[in-house]
């Protein structure tokens, strides 16, 4: 061995052999592409179908084809957990067809993979979670685009809403123990002080949250004198906080404000109409709702959907947790005008990086559900942090559940 | 038995006492005998198995306590793991682990740390709380099992170099989904400083084995001689096996064989000498004292000791009690008891004997009070007879009386008055019978009520005047100046003591003048003595014939009887009268020179006020004594009680039990008046006022007086429509009933009598248009709720009248104007309305006499009256009555 080791003819094999691997590994052009859908389809189920389903209509318009190649969902289910959606992103980046990946309604697994998706060069595309620094990666090169809320943008639309429209004056927080409500705390608090306000209590609470603790947790909110709930959490903390808010006297309850993460599960149909009743409850949407008239290209979105999944769709009221759909529906619009306006070339690597830097500069305006988007994304940089949403404030409203548990927006 | 078979038997046996000592003795020997010999045999096998018994037992003592601190570690972690921290953690480990490691470090279990690892989905470390986690476990078997949902907990042993560990995972789920793994870790080591795994004497040594692999020895090694125990926690893989150190037994059974063979033949001793103690106690000496017992009931000594029970006591006096034994005492005793009983027998029949003879006296004391009685019906059914006769002689008086004022010649005139006399004794005769036979049969009861004391002397001597006139006798009254007016007492007896003796007087005197004298004593309290005398100069009694004047069925003279009528029970009644007024009585006379009568009585002393009655008697004066009435009434109570009331008052009564009799009566007799009871067989009150108002003759115009329970207003139109002219209720106020016969005789009687009421009450009542008196009697004879309804009923039907009354003027009806005034009149009185009676009785009498036009001019004068009366009675109403 130490011969052959020494022999410069054999150290060219090892180079060569080497260079085969990795050119077969990933220089090789493919024929088909991959999209990762990682999403949580458990906990807040409703969330990650109605991704998929928003990402299967836009494909299905263009023929299942992004530029020339074919093109598949894998779709894989984090539950909402970081360790799950960071193996999902190994998957990733060990799959020479895998071009982008769609995050869902979670954003801590984001937060805690932001570095390692930039330093990998994974193209993120994220429909719903809203954490205000999962965009900002301070790199001109970014890697996570997203067309949702921003919790910098969503705190003000809650707190606007809340304090301008019904009159409330001392609000309480109420905010999961995640990197997700560590920035709403920072997003509200500043919308609050910009109204010359300070909340009247802050709580935290952890995933698993049992009834009991809920109930403690409120009761201490009412005892600070607060008027109102903002509410951060997703549907599976939303239910034991409605059901506990439930529990108490009528005159002890509060109106709640919540941020829409509550909508990602099964929140409507264990909190329904009856106990939704006995609390006030509104919480922030995107402008656009499949219940209301729709224009001819919203019709035909709607009519695609209901061809794609002939049995689940029928109505526009069949759309659970609407926001995915349309968020992923608009966004898979930006990555196929991305792939139309660039030519992949089937080496995933590169293409990555051509797509990124196409959806930075897309010339077209592309017709969405919510609106017609003119250049959605830029170069991110200290000085337009907002670079990579694809939404602005003008974009949100306030919404509530109706008899039918059906999203309705102001 | 003689007494030669006794003692050969006697010979023959031997004492209880020795018997048992024997026979206790052999037994216990022979036990203790066999005893040890078993037991030295068989201990030895059996103490061996014992102790291995026992070691086992201890073996699975230890198992179930490594069981159970598996048991309790595992549910600790399962516990620990339900803390939502470590969900957040397994989900959001980037977020989490600052809160994770301070959290983790917290946790105590018993007060100590607990060395904590948290697994994430594939098995890497989250956080430990150990500073170097000793295992990797992710490519255990189990975290996977646990990842994919077959199972939720795990214990596991796992070995780190030369160290074993004991692991307890648990299971954190999120969503319902297993999301990550909590366990720790525990040094098996600890298992032996944790617990007291061996015994104090330590010979012995446990070995725990995990998949035959050795993990922990514990307890001292290198025994001898060891026994072995293998105990398999299947389910968790480990073995536990002990050994016993053997050595040294032998010595030890040895060693208590000697002690238990020592102890054995001492407890013989002492049970054998407690045995002998106890059955002389139990057996020996109770059967001893039956048998004295049992001499001296044969020889007879037995009962004459008896008296105290004592030999039975001797018998049944053991302390304690063998259940043979003690039945043999019962029956013994029993035995001796019955003969006892039977000679006890014998004395209580003697005693029965005599019981007898004293219940037969009393029963003949019984017998005689019976008699008593007996003589008492007597006395009553004679006064029943004597009731019966008075009225069959009433209507022979009656018809007599009638037969007098027929045409005839002087001797017919002659028989009649003698049949007519002959008649009156026989019903004096009869009235005293039915008096003293009342006495005889202690039913006479005297009233006490207030009266007028002069009034009755007066009425009494009045009675008498007419009589006295005919033989041209005269009667002086003389009353002491300071003799009370009003006492307390029973005004009839009086005057019937009065009448016997004034009417003796008048009867055996010829000529002269007859005195009454009457003065009072002071007495007891508020009592005072009244005496009284009549003295006459009359024939005299002879003193032979005093000594017996006031036995019963006496006459002075018997001579006499024909001549002078009497019962000879007079003066007997007077007797008895007296002496329940708590006086006597007695005579002084001389024959040929005349009778003083005395006698003094116990009265009380009365107010006027409490004299109502009198005044109302005196204002009325009293129906002319031989006023003949006539009494429908079923009731015999009630006849009774109705006659009397009437006699007394000097009226004759004559009683008929139904309608039809009264028409009868009333159509063959001449009656003044009937008092007419409303419900009665056969032909009732009303009925027979209606059939009498028919009848052709002038009969029909008797006064009809109606005897009711009821006294409502509607009763009372229903009396009068039927032709009743006035109504008493029942029961029968003395005053109100004399007061109601005298008004209609008086107004059947003419003017004289009439014109004195009037003169009376318009002189008292000449400003009085209510008569509270009157009311009063009113209320008194119904009563205080009743008054009210009659008054009202009054003024009705009194306003209605005047209507009519008015028609009647205006019309110049002059009958019409007779009845309405004559009903006005009538009414009125009964209401209180007195003047306006005496007015309307005016026009009456004048629409009677035929003084039309005078009747006319008085009847305009009446209205005001009539109309002033019924305001004032209408403003006395709201008053109200007080009872």
């Amino acid at each position: 061995m130490k011969n052959s080791m020494n022999n410069p003819r054999f150290n060219y094999l090892i180079i060569f052999l080497l260079l085969f691997i990795t050119n077969n590994s990933f220089a090789k052009p493919v024929e088909e592409l991959t999209l990762y859908l990682s999403v949580d389809q458990t906990g807040a189920r409703a969330s990650g179908i109605s991704i998929e389903q928003g990402i299967r209509t836009a494909l299905a318009e263009n023929k299942n084809q992004l530029g020339s190649f074919k093109v598949t969902l894998k779709v894989l289910d984090h539950r909402g957990s970081t360790p799950r959606a960071r193996k999902h992103l190994e998957a990733y980046l060990k799959d020479p067809t895998a071009l982008a990946l769609f995050s869902g309604l979670h954003s801590p697994p984001l937060l805690a993979t932001r570095e390692f998706i930039n330093k990998q060069g994974i193209l993120v595309l994220d429909p719903w979670a809203a954490a205000a620094p999962i965009t900002r990666y301070p790199s001109e090169i970014n890697w996570i685009f997203r067309l949702s809320i921003d919790d910098s943008k969503a705190g003000k639309v809650i707190v606007n809403h809340a304090i301008d429209k019904r009159g409330i004056k001392q609000p309480a927080l109420l905010l999961e123990q995640t990197g997700w409500g560590k920035s709403n705390n920072l997003t509200m608090t500043k919308a609050l002080k910009g109204k010359g306000l300070l909340p009247a209590a802050l709580k935290w609470f952890n995933w698993g949250l049992t009834d009991v603790s809920a109930r403690i947790l409120l009761r201490q909110i009412i005892d600070s004198d607060a008027d109102a709930i903002f509410l951060v959490a997703n549907a599976a903390e939303g239910k034991v906080i409605a059901r506990a808010m439930v529990s108490l006297p009528k005159e002890k309850r509060l109106p709640i404000f919540s941020h829409w993460g509550i909508t990602g599960g099964d929140f409507a149909k264990t909190i329904d109409v009856t106990m939704r009743e006995q609390i006030q409850l509104e919480f922030i949407q995107t402008s656009f709702s499949f219940l209301h008239p729709l224009n001819t290209f919203q019709q035909s979105v709607f009519e695609q959907a209901k061809k794609q999944y002939p049995e689940r769709i029928k109505n526009p009221i069949d759309i659970k947790a609407p926001t995915g759909f349309i968020h992923a529906y608009d966004l898979t619009r930006l990555l196929i005008s991305a792939t139309e306006q660039s030519s992949l070339t089937g080496e995933i690597k590169k293409d990555r990086q051509l797509i990124r830097e196409t959806l930075e500069h897309l010339k077209q305006p592309i017709q969405g559900l919510i609106k017609t988007y003119n250049k959605p994304f830029s170069v991110f940089s200290k000085a337009s942090p907002d670079a990579h949403e694809a939404l602005g404030i003008a974009d949100f409203t306030m919404g509530h559940y109706g008899n039918k548990n059906q999203i309705l927006i102001r | 038995m003689s007494s030669n078979e006794r003692n050969n038997n006697q010979k023959r046996t031997i004492p209880v006492s020795r018997a048992l000592t024997g026979l206790l003795i052999s037994v216990f020997g022979l036990f203790a005998m066999i005893f040890s010999l078993f037991i030295q045999t068989s201990l030895e096998k059996d103490f061996d198995e014992i102790r291995r018994q026992d070691f086992d037992r201890r073996m699975a003592a230890y198992v179930s306590l490594l069981d159970n601190f598996i048991h309790v570690r595992s549910s600790l972690v399962q516990d620990i793991s339900k803390d939502a921290m470590f969900a957040q953690a397994v989900m959001q480990p980037d977020a989490t682990l600052a809160n994770l490691a301070d959290h983790m470090s917290r946790l105590r279990v018993f007060g100590e740390q607990v060395q904590m690892t948290l697994l994430a989905f594939d098995g890497t470390t989250i956080h430990s709380s150990k500073a170097t986690p000793i295992f990797n476990y992710r490519n255990e078997t189990w975290v996977t099992e646990i990842m994919d949902g077959r199972m939720t907990n795990y214990f596991g042993i796992h070995k780190d170099k030369k160290e074993y560990f004991l692991t307890f995972a648990t299971t954190i789920f999120y969503n319902g989904q297993p999301e990550g793994v909590l366990l720790t870790e525990i040094p098996v080591k600890t298992l032996a400083t944790n617990y007291q795994w061996v015994d104090g004497v330590e010979r012995e040594q446990l070995q725990l084995y995990h998949n035959n692999e050795l993990i922990i020895s514990m307890g001292s090694g290198a025994l001898e001689n060891r026994v072995q125990s293998v105990i398999k926690l299947s389910k968790l893989q480990l073995t536990l096996t002990g050994y016993l150190d053997d050595s040294g037994l032998d010595l030890i059974n040895e060693d208590i064989l000697q002690k238990l063979v020592i102890v054995i033949f001492l407890l013989a001793l002492v049970g054998i000498s407690a045995t002998i103690f106890m059955s002389h106690k139990l057996f020996i000496s109770p059967l001893d004292t039956l048998r004295k017992a049992a001499n001296l009931v044969a020889k007879g000594q037995f009962r004459h000791r008896l008296g105290a029970n004592q030999d039975t006591n001797d018998i049944l006096s053991t302390g304690y009690h063998i259940r043979e034994i003690n039945n043999l005492q019962n029956d013994v005793a029993a035995m001796a008891e019955t003969i006892v009983l039977r000679e006890q027998l014998l004395i209580d029949v003697n005693t029965t004997l005599e019981q007898r003879v004293l219940e037969r006296t009393r029963e003949l004391e019984v017998a005689h009070d019976q008699a008593l009685v007996a003589n008492r019906a007597k006395s009553g059914f004679l006064a029943a007879m004597s009731h019966d006769i008075r009225t069959p002689m009433n209507a022979v008086l009656g018809i007599l009386g009638l037969l007098r004022d027929t045409p005839l010649n002087p001797d017919q005139k002659n028989l009649v008055q003698t049949c007519r006399d002959s008649g009156q004794l026989l019903m004096t005769i009869i009235n005293d019978i039915l008096d003293f036979t009342k006495m005889e049969a202690d039913k006479l009861e005297l009233e006490t009520c207030a009266f007028d004391l002069h009034n009755i002397f007066a009425q009494s001597v009045d009675l008498f005047k007419a009589q006295a006139e005919r033989k041209s006798l005269s009667i002086i009254l003389h009353l002491a100046p300071d003799l009370p007016r009003y006492v307390c007492g029973d005004p009839d007896r009086i005057k019937q003591i009065l009448l016997n003796l004034i009417n003796n007087s008048v009867k055996f005197t010829n000529e002269g003048n007859i005195h009454v004298r009457a003065s009072v004593t002071p007495g007891k309290g508020p009592k005072f003595h009244l005496h009284c005398e009549v003295e006459d100069p009359g024939i005299g009694i002879s003193e032979e014939h005093q000594k017996n004047l006031f036995e019963e069925f006496t006459m002075a003279d018997q001579s006499y009887s024909r001549k002078h009528n009497g019962s000879g029970l007079g003066l007997a009644i007077c007797k008895k009268l007296v002496g329940l007024m708590h006086g006597h009585i007695d005579l002084h006379s001389e024959v040929g020179k005349g009778t003083t009568f005395f006698f003094i009585i116990e009265l009380g002393q009365a107010q006027a006020d409490q004299v109502e009655r009198g005044i109302i008697e005196e204002n009325l004066g009293l129906p002319p004594h031989n006023t003949r009435i006539l009494l429908a009434e079923d009731n015999p109570a009630n006849q009774m009680v109705i006659r009397r009331i009437l006699e007394y008052s000097g009226l004759y009564v004559d009683i008929v039990a139904n309608g039809i009799e009264a028409v009868e009566a009333v159509s063959t007799l001449p009656y003044d008046l009937i008092l007419m009871d409303i419900s009665m067989p056969l032909m009732d009150g009303m009925a027979a006022t209606k059939v009498i108002r028919a009848l052709p003759n002038k009969v029909k115009d008797i006064p009809i007086i109606a005897l009711t329970a009821h006294a409502f207003s509607g009763d009372r139109e229903n009396f009068l429509a039927s032709g009743m002219d006035d109504y008493l209720t029942k029961p029968i106020d003395r005053a109100a009933a004399l007061h109601c016969i005298t008004r209609w005789v008086q107004t059947l009687h003419g003017e004289i009598e009439h014109t004195n009421i009037e003169s009376e009450t318009s002189e008292q009542k000449k400003d009085v248009l209510v008569d509270e008196a009157i009311l009063q009697q009113l209320v008194n004879d119904t009563n205080a709720d009743i008054v009210p309804e009659l008054l009202k009923g009054y003024i009705v039907d009194s306003l209605k009248r005047l209507v009519t009354l008015q028609d009647a003027v205006t019309d110049k009806d002059i009958k019409q104007l007779e009845f309405e005034t004559h009903t006005l009149a009538s009414s009125a009185a009964a209401h209180g309305n007195s003047v306006l009676c005496v007015k309307s009785r005016r026009v009456e009498n004048l629409c009677q006499e035929g003084r039309s036009d005078d009747a006319f001019d008085e009847a305009e004068h009446l209205f005001k009256l009539a109309k002033a009366s019924l305001d004032e009675l209408e403003q006395r109403l709201k008053l109200g009555f007080n009872s």
